[in-house]
């Protein structure tokens, strides 16, 4: 059964969706992430296939922070796959917050889901004041205090929603459509799942764009964020000139932001867990290849560190680092195989 | 050479880090760990962990990168929010150590990388040095001095190698030009230095120089765009108790004297054991690992003599009549040896005796 998470994928995703994760996808200019992201997203939301163990831990809210890329790139990515964000976003399952609707002073949490009925510029997005780490901590700190779907009232009223869903699933993309009714209706919110998952794109564009913000700030903000949430997702760029120009030469070369990308990019590997490493082929480029993707466990190894090393240590051992060779096609879908197959 | 006293290492440098992971007798006040992301020191610190708890050492986990509490964990402190930590890290230890009244106390710090760079950044105030040694001495407190004992305190500190250090935020050198990098005033300061390496990364290195290729480089080394950790290789088969971490130990004893060694440390042990299996040493010399182990015949001359084009060796008949020979003035010492500097010569019907010539 196609599924619009790759199978070679699929327990790696998984495993990211344990509780007090995180997880980092670097991404260089030739081969950008956003199917990654989406793909990680609706793992978030519906879980991955052909696992039982996380069918009881689906069901998590989201909390989606774009600093780069604008919603409707998202949600037209996301339609492709199956996720319809739009829907999502007004049934409050994805709170999303636009880090590309800055300087407008309004911050719209417009609650009233029967305004914005298709019109995808009147979803329910909060707005940041500007891209400072004020603010950016404000909006989601917001975001985190508002009450979320578990009343009952709301989850009623998801039912009909996610029958909307497919719906509008069937008519796109055939296969994978029957089972997003079925996730969703088995899932239960449950208050144990009360901790939303974050995915935040573009982290690093921060320290590009505000040069007042040091990298110990925001790598504390991070930090703080994460012993919030459920699963912290990220997605940084990796490029060569962002990643080694510091590392080889003497400690005193290198621009500032070469020097802070590279500390926040490897620092934030350390705290990892699994890193999702997009890049071109080292060969050149091909026309039945998009890229190169890896899969590597980073420096948190919290599993066999932590307290319940020993339910989880079999699920554990045989996720090794991998690499496969992956093709976006047209119609979103994804193809990842590993090398010779 | 190395091979020669081979036994002798095996003695004594497995003693020095059975005692140096345990802790015992207060031997490295400040352990600092090396580690990349190819080979976190996270299963080293499971090791001090388990061996302290082993111990009844009271273990204090200053957590700047993880979290969730790991199991051995007596105190699990949460210095993520960088901000607040420093007024606060020192004094929550020492309460800590009070509240535990146990004399061994472990403090492991997860990670320096957030420590280094805030002390190199003008505006945070933070002095290196200082904060390790309020770690190391916590101020007296009244119960101790009373009985006249200092709780035995050692600090384990990691410090991740591959994250250079962020530029300073003040205009760059303006903050303290003269002064050494982090990492040199921690290896200074640092009574045992332990590197923790990969053992598929030193297994491919060691392949490639038998065939005196260049070592392959892994992840950030590499220099390929994208590419952070590099991908281990998958041909390496190791049964699952040999897989384990390598150690490249530098220790500095009161001496003065440095001590280098490379040791294997086994991940894979089952942890649940108990009694004698668990304190028995699990920790071996790199050169007992059967990846690394060098055979017997690439170390005897013989074997390094082969490729000559003549004998220089004996063979056993050889060796034999030469033992057999008896050298001149063997039977000389055996008569009249002990009587001093006497010059015992017979002369022989050549020699011409002439007094005024040999009185000398």
């Amino acid at each position: 059964m196609p599924s619009s998470i790759p199978a070679p994928l699929a327990a790696y995703i998984a495993d990211c969706l344990t509780p007090d994760s995180q997880t980092l996808v670097t991404s260089v200019l030739s081969t950008p992430a956003p199917w990654l992201c989406l793909r990680l997203l609706y793992a978030g939301l519906y879980g991955v296939e052909d696992s039982a163990r996380h069918t009881e831990q689906t069901g998590h809210e989201v909390i989606f922070v774009s600093l780069l890329r604008p919603l409707s790139l998202w949600t037209e990515m996301g339609k492709k796959m199956g996720l319809d964000l739009p829907s999502l976003l007004k049934s409050r399952r994805v709170r999303y917050i636009d880090g590309l609707a800055g300087g407008t002073t309004s911050s719209t949490m417009s609650t009233g889901s029967a305004t914005a009925e298709s019109d995808p510029q009147q979803l329910p997005t909060t707005r940041l004041k500007s891209m400072a780490l004020k603010d950016i901590r404000d909006a989601l700190d917001g975001v985190l205090k508002t009450p979320s779907i578990s009343t009952p009232s709301t989850g009623s009223s998801a039912t009909p929603l996610s029958s909307s869903t497919s719906t509008t699933g069937s008519a796109r993309g055939g296969a994978l459509t029957p089972r997003i009714p079925t996730a969703a209706a088995t899932r239960s919110f449950s208050p144990a799942a009360g901790r939303p998952t974050i995915y935040i794109d573009g982290i690093d564009f921060l320290l590009a764009s505000q040069p007042a913000i040091s990298t110990v700030e925001l790598q504390s903000f991070l930090a703080t964020l994460r012993s919030k949430c459920h699963a912290l997702m990220l997605a940084c760029q990796a490029d060569s000139p962002l990643l080694h120009s510091s590392s080889t030469t003497s400690p005193d070369a290198g621009t500032p932001l070469e020097r802070n990308h590279a500390h926040f990019i490897t620092s934030l590997a350390h705290s990892t867990r699994w890193l999702f490493q997009l890049r071109g082929l080292d060969t050149g480029s091909a026309n039945d290849i998009s890229g190169v993707i890896r899969v590597s466990r980073g420096g948190d190894d919290s599993i066999e560190f932590g307290p319940n090393e020993g339910q989880d240590k079999n699920h554990v051992q045989d996720l090794v680092d991998a690499e496969w060779l992956y093709q976006l096609k047209g119609d979103g879908s994804v193809r990842v195989w590993a090398r010779g197959e | 050479m190395a091979h020669a006293n081979l036994s002798h290492r095996r003695t004594h440098n497995l003693l020095l880090i059975s005692k140096l992971l345990n802790q015992r007798d207060h031997a490295s006040p400040l352990t600092l760990v090396l580690d990349t992301l190819e080979q976190p020191a996270k299963p080293l610190l499971r090791e001090y962990l388990r061996r302290a708890r082993l111990s009844r050492t009271t273990t204090i986990l200053l957590a700047f990168e993880t979290f969730v509490k790991p199991r051995d964990v007596d105190f699990f402190l949460e210095c993520h929010d960088s901000t607040k930590v420093l007024d606060t890290v020192a004094r929550k230890v020492s309460e800590v150590m009070r509240k535990s009244g146990n004399k061994r106390c472990l403090i492991l710090i997860d990670s320096l990388a957030t420590l280094v760079s805030m002390s190199t950044s003008p505006t945070s105030n933070l002095n290196l040095t200082a904060f390790l040694s309020s770690l190391l001495q916590p101020p007296p407190q009244a119960g101790q001095a009373e009985q006249g004992q200092t709780p035995q305190i050692s600090v384990v500190a990691v410090y991740h190698t591959d994250i250079p250090l962020p530029a300073p935020s003040a205009s760059p050198g303006s903050a303290y030009p003269y002064s050494p990098s982090p990492f040199a005033l921690l290896s200074y300061l640092a009574t045992t230095i332990i590197t923790v390496h990969s053992l598929y990364v030193l297994y491919s290195e060691t392949l490639a120089q038998a065939k005196s290729r260049v070592a392959p480089v892994f992840g950030l080394g590499e220099e390929i765009e994208g590419v952070v950790i590099g991908l281990k290789p998958k041909g390496v088969a190791v049964k699952p108790e040999e897989q384990g971490i390598v150690l490249e130990l530098e220790h500095r004893r009161k001496s003065g004297r440095g001590v280098l060694e490379w040791i294997f440390l086994p991940t894979a042990v089952d942890r649940h054991q108990s009694g004698a299996q668990a304190v028995r040493e699990i920790a071996t010399l790199l050169d007992d690992h059967p990846l690394f182990r060098k055979s017997k015949e690439e170390e005897t001359p013989e074997q390094a003599l082969s490729g000559m084009t003549f004998e220089l060796g004996l063979t056993d008949r050889q060796r034999l009549e030469r033992e057999g020979v008896v050298l001149p003035y063997f039977d000389a010492q055996k008569a009249g040896g002990g009587e001093g500097g006497r010059i015992l010569y017979d002369m022989g019907v050549e020699d011409d005796f002439d007094e005024e010539e040999d009185e000398i």
